[in-house]
């Protein structure tokens, strides 16, 4: 009742606060999003170590290069075109690897009826290795975000009907995959 | 199950947490980062190597020409040989005579004139 309400600061505005080198800004920014863009590097890139490297190298750019962020367009838009980028990079140096290969990769036919809710989505994220990280990364940031598909669109500089595509796509390619679990499921 | 739901179930997918050590390691970075940036802003180097530079030389020719002009303009900035400038008594006219060996003065043929 007497206690002072705390102030939330915008990221955009945290970002200029950042900028003049205000530590306390930095936290609370990484405080903000730490979660959720660990979440998105763990399911791009299937790995506990990498998503914890990339979320680093993501914060080091803010760190060195604050000005690359255009004040004028919102820092979550911004912040997860970055970590998109990022992930696309390592997909490339994955193919250049050979460590992966879309669209031949079997996927074995899911599972009980008695799945829980975590194995569905590990089962359903395991599905969505066989499609491009571009899909990958549609279905995270639309389910997971809540970001629109024009939103999207203009992270992944490609047009909003392409983007509506992506996630009709997936969701075919997801009930095709779930197809017994009909009654449960629907996509 | 509806594509909604599909949403709530993604939303609720919890993969664990990154490491603190991420943590920590970023903070003591922008640390580093944000002491040698204010070491910078303390410093003269950015100014002179500004005033040294190629850029913003429209700005400079602007700036160093008002300073000229002012200068051209007030008196007081002059130098002037062998005049102090009166600064509260403008009705006083004071010469002063550097080498004695050439003051002259007409007082002696005046008092004749008198006489």
């Amino acid at each position: 009742m007497f206690g002072r309400e705390k102030k939330i600061t915008s990221d955009e505005k945290l970002m200029q606060s950042i900028r003049h080198g205000d530590q306390e800004a930095f936290n609370q920014l990484y405080e903000r999003y730490k979660d959720r863009l660990y979440y998105y590097f763990f399911r791009m890139l299937n790995s506990e170590s990498q998503a914890n490297d990339f979320l680093q190298d993501l914060f080091l750019k803010i760190i060195e290069k604050p000005g690359h962020f255009n004040p004028a367009y919102p820092f979550k838009t911004w912040v997860f075109s970055v970590a998109y980028n990022l992930c696309k990079n390592e997909y490339r140096r994955r193919e250049v690897r050979k460590e992966t290969h879309y669209g031949d990769r079997h996927v074995n036919p899911v599972l009980p009826e008695s799945i829980t809710e975590e194995k569905l989505v590990n089962s359903i994220f395991k599905s969505l290795d066989s499609l491009s990280p571009e899909h990958r990364s549609v279905f995270i940031m639309h389910y997971r975000e809540g970001f629109p598909v024009k939103e999207i669109a203009g992270m992944l500089e490609t047009a909003p009907g392409t983007v509506k595509s992506r996630l009709f796509y997936t969701r075919k390619y997801l009930a095709e995959k779930f197809q017994h679990l009909k009654g449960e499921i629907e996509f | 199950m509806s594509e909604k739901h599909i949403e709530e179930l993604i939303r609720r997918d919890h993969v664990g947490e990154p490491s603190p050590k991420v943590g920590h390691r970023i903070n003591y970075i922008f640390m580093l980062e944000s002491v040698r940036s204010k070491v910078r802003q303390n410093s003269f180097s950015g100014f002179f190597g500004w005033i040294f530079s190629l850029k913003g030389l429209g700005a400079k020719a602007v700036v160093a020409s008002v300073l000229f002009a002012f200068v051209m303009i007030k008196p007081e900035l002059k130098s002037t040989n062998g005049t102090t400038p009166l600064i509260d008594s403008t009705q006083v006219q004071q010469n002063l005579v550097l080498d004695s060996t050439l003051f002259h003065t007409d007082s002696k043929s005046a008092t004749d004139q008198a006489l």
